[in-house]
């Protein structure tokens, strides 16, 4: 799903030339490009919010793609899946041994090329977010002025320790054993935690984990809010983009940044009456489809002996991890 | 400010989870029985609506975009409780379906966000608000401050949150397992950030969307923290918090019939039975002593003062084993490594089990029918 052409020109200011209708200011302002407020950057972020929106609903019909693909974990029932996921999760966070958690790292991208999923978009994503969340963040941390700690290579030795105002800095800057260690470990288990949750939850079809978190002693109340918000997100991100569409469609000229935010302001307010009209007209229409308060699913999932064999390896797994983590054989 | 995975330990995970669990028990106490029915479709699109906000990109006068989460917004409308379920779900499925946010760090993200963040917010509207007919511009204003000490509150207790991970859980060393800053570094980054862009956008959002829809739909302010539709009249006005209508359908107190359960013991029962002991056996080894009848040569020798001549040529038998006493070598130091020893020993055994399973249900499915499944093989 692609944005029209016409859309897709961002931050340049546009000709504005074909409008000769248009006031004075308007025309002047966005033409010569030196003004602060031209109009192709004030309504810049209605385009962002459209390419998120439909970068939204592509990643959703991506997930629905690679959930019908035929392969090792689309196999394997949902409730093994999510159990899976629990596991390793927990896991990856709680053993401090670097070579385990690269150990699920590997093994599951393993598991995610016998699903069908492509290694090198995976790969990709991750380490976006590694790089974003991760590396970014724990950057100055690695450094002696920051988190001190015994020096693994000496960046700069001052002659005497540095005071900038307030602030009182040691005269050597370094960087860290411990920073270095911390920081590889730290990214590390960010990027197996998002892989792990990428791999189980783009194998599995949305509505089948939510049904799921049935088993997992969550209240009904939440588990059918989540299924029907999940619907509902959609409709709400449409109405979203019409009305931003329509918006940017009749957007000609500058305005303040005022008067985009009453615009957002109205937006989200109208989108809000809409939202307490439709809940109420959805729960008239579950009444008459003889909704009595009680959710019931479609389909049922059956325990197979295989699926309690990949139970029991799951458990077991996670089990020896832990111990081979606390035993400090490495 | 969703918090990723890989930022706080698992033990902190757990115990912001239980509070926000806890919380969430709260609120469904707090809505009444027999509004139940009515509550789903309300709070599912209360939801979704919490989802559009955390999505929307608001212009900041730099000329970048910045998110607001809507929070102190979604707790004046519809009241705190209902806004904490909305949040919370928005977040859920953020973090299920957009990786946006850590699944296990979701109790943490939780709580900032939908319980804190809205709690803190309502609090500080309504005591803004409390003369009986608050005007226009005071309760806008009145938005804005909470939305903007709200964001400030939650964005704190994270920082908090980070800050105490270094202290709490390292190595010996000292190689900070999780979020290496400590409280004088992670606090005032976090405070920062939010008292300077998130605050200001948060305060704008919450300001201008109660400014819009006091003057569009007036009515949804009469009766306080309710989510309530202006065209369906309600003789009474509604506990706090309940924040739905009473008008009920003579359908919906039908019971759903309780399904009798089959006392027949199954065969996965039975099976699930003998794999939860199987996970309890590494217990065994808190046990002193060895079972009955199990002894092996030293424990007879010990016990009765010598080996019987046919045992001890037996034990002899059984030398080549691959896991000697369910254990690996040279792992007995400690407790660990024993369990670890164990836990192997079953994994490996486990695997060898499975494997046979399946090699013998893949010949017993060519045998008989080709398109039979059987039982090992047998998916959903």
């Amino acid at each position: 799903m692609n944005l029209p052409t016409w859309l897709q020109e961002t931050d340049s200011p546009r000709d504005l030339s074909a409008f000769p209708d248009l006031p004075a200011r308007s025309v002047s302002r966005s033409s010569s490009g030196t003004q602060k407020r031209s109009s192709g950057k004030a309504s810049s972020w209605i385009t962002k919010n459209l390419l998120e929106i439909s970068q939204l609903l592509q990643a959703g019909l991506f997930a629905e793609e690679v959930a019908l693909k035929k392969g090792f974990l689309q196999s394997l029932n949902p409730r093994i899946k999510l159990l899976a996921l629990f596991c390793f999760l927990f896991i990856v966070n709680f053993v401090h041994h670097l070579s385990l958690i690269l150990a699920v790292f590997l093994f599951f991208l393993g598991v995610a090329k016998k699903s069908g999923l492509s290694l090198k978009s995976l790969l990709q994503r991750v380490s976006l977010i590694v790089f974003l969340f991760g590396g970014l963040p724990i950057f100055p941390s690695l450094f002696s002025w920051v988190r001190s700690g015994t020096p693994l290579m000496i960046l700069y030795k001052f002659s005497v320790p540095v005071e900038w105002g307030p602030f009182h800095f040691p005269a050597t800057l370094a960087i860290t054993q411990e920073g270095l260690r911390s920081a590889l470990l730290f990214m590390t288990r960010l990027g197996t935690s998002v892989t792990l949750v990428a791999v189980l939850t783009l194998t599995t079809r949305w509505y089948e984990l939510l049904s799921v978190l049935r088993s997992f002693l969550i209240p009904k109340i939440f588990v059918m809010t989540l299924e029907m918000t999940y619907r509902y997100i959609h409709v709400f991100i449409l109405s979203m983009e019409e009305l931003l569409l329509a918006r940017k469609a009749r957007d000609a000229g500058a305005l303040r940044t005022k008067e985009h935010h009453l615009f957002i302001a109205s937006a989200l307010g109208s989108l809000f009456s809409k939202t307490l009209t439709l809940s109420e007209e959805v729960y008239f229409s579950m009444l008459a489809r003889g909704y009595t308060g009680e959710p019931r699913t479609a389909r049922s999932f059956r325990f197979s002996l295989w699926d309690l064999f990949i139970m029991a390896v799951i458990i077991l797994t996670s089990l020896t991890l832990i111990a081979a983590d606390q035993a400090n054989l490495f | 400010m969703h918090i990723p995975d890989g930022y706080l330990s698992p033990q902190t995970d757990a115990v912001l989870g239980l509070a926000s669990a806890l919380a969430a028990v709260g609120a469904i106490r707090k809505t009444n029985e027999s509004l139940k029915t009515k509550l789903v479709p309300m709070l599912a699109l209360g939801s979704a609506f919490s989802f559009t906000i955390m999505m929307f990109n608001i212009p900041v006068p730099d000329g970048t975009t910045a998110h607001a989460t809507g929070g102190a917004l979604l707790a004046i409308l519809l009241g705190p409780w209902s806004a904490m379920i909305s949040i919370s779900v928005a977040l859920a499925i953020q973090a299920f379906f957009f990786g946006d946010g850590g699944i296990l760090a979701l109790g943490a993200n939780i709580f900032n966000l939908a319980v804190v963040l809205p709690f803190v917010s309502y609090g500080i509207y309504r005591l803004l608000t409390l003369n009986r007919h608050p005007s226009s511009s005071r309760r806008t204003i009145a938005a804005g401050i909470a939305g903007y000490i709200g964001i400030n509150v939650s964005a704190l207790l994270a920082g908090i949150e980070f800050g105490l991970q270094p202290v709490l859980f390292h190595t010996a060393a000292g190689v900070p397992l999780y979020s290496p800053y400590g409280l004088n570094i992670a606090v005032p980054a976090m405070a920062f950030a939010h008292l300077t862009i998130a605050g200001p956008v948060e305060a704008l959002v919450t300001g201008l969307v109660t400014s819009y829809l006091l003057r569009s739909n007036p009515t949804l302010f009469q009766t306080p923290n309710q989510f309530s539709v202006p065209r369906d009249h309600h003789p009474q006005p509604l506990e706090q918090g309940q924040g739905l209508g009473q008008a009920q359908s003579p359908f919906l107190h039908s019971p759903d019939p309780a399904q009798a359960k089959s006392s027949k013991i199954s065969r996965k029962k039975l099976a699930f039975g003998i794999m939860f002991l199987a996970l309890l056996s590494p217990l065994g080894l808190l046990a002193k002593g060895t079972a009955w009848g199990e002894w092996g040569a030293e424990e007879i020798q010990s016990q009765i003062g010598y080996v019987p001549q046919g045992f001890a040529q037996f034990s002899e038998f059984w030398q080549h084993t691959l896991f000697k006493d369910y254990s690996l070598a040279g792992f007995g130091n400690s407790f660990w490594q024993e369990s670890l020893g164990y836990l192997l020993s079953a994994l490996v055994g486990l695997i060898m089990i499975g494997g046979i399973g399946l090699i013998v249900s893949r010949i017993l499915s060519r045998s008989e029918e080709r398109h039979e499944p059987t039982d090992l093989a047998s998916r959903n």
